[in-house]
């Protein structure tokens, strides 16, 4: 995905947790895996 | 200590697809064969420094200003819109659907979008048509994971469905 330059580092630290309480945490299939996106 | 610089998640839009396991629909990323599960946020980590070696900075957490790793997200639907038109490991295999995704944790602000350390979907939007299972399948069996789920009369492709996100706005 095409998002053009970094600019700056910001440190985001959400009063309210994004993760929704109704959606419950499920076991993963395999090894949970972490993300990093290449452009 | 640091000082947080917001205190609400960054809101970005991405592209999935959308794949079986185990009987039920999970979201996938489009680049990597990452499976974003119900109920707990992805936490990035860069794959970038042993494949690029000196081009990248050490080993190190993700995101980094310098490499490219993070969990991608644009500021427009528009900008997330070409993964529709196919793209990835699991292009023609699996329907995609593009939604909004919150950011937070570090996060690396671009001119057109963001890369974060963490994220978890916000809203998803479904398209009608051209995919192998039903929308109303797909919307149900997205539901899994406690955000809205919409369903947009159309077919994705680029240009196409920010269109109909636009007249969803309306």
């Amino acid at each position: 995905m095409e998002i053009g330059k970094p600019e700056r580092i910001t440190i985001v630290e959400p009063i309210e947790e994004p993760v929704p309480r109704e959606a419950p945490a499920e076991e993963p299939a395999e090894s949970p895996e972490r993300e990093e996106v290449p452009a | 200590m640091l000082v947080p610089d917001y205190a609400s998640p960054i809101i970005g839009w991405r592209a999935w697809h959308v794949v079986e396991e185990d009987g039920g629909l999970l979201l996938s990323s489009v680049v990597y064969p990452l499976l974003w599960l119900p109920g707990t946020a992805i936490c990035a980590e860069c794959r970038a420094f042993p494949l690029a070696g000196a081009l990248h900075p050490a080993q190190h957490a993700a995101p980094q200003r310098d490499c490219f790793c993070g969990v991608y997200a644009a500021t427009t639907a528009e900008h997330a819109e070409p993964y529709l038109d196919g793209y990835g490991h699991l292009i023609g295999r699996s329907p995609v659907v593009l939604g909004r995704v919150a950011l937070w944790g570090t996060v690396v602000e671009c001119a057109e979008g963001w890369r974060a350390s963490h994220a978890y979907p916000h809203d998803l939007f479904v398209p009608t048509r051209g995919a192998s299972r039903t929308p109303d399948e797909l919307a149900l069996g997205l539901a899994r994971y406690g955000v809205p789920v919409e369903i947009l009369d159309c077919q994705p492709r680029r240009g196409v469905v920010s269109r109909a996100l636009g007249e969803l706005a309306a």
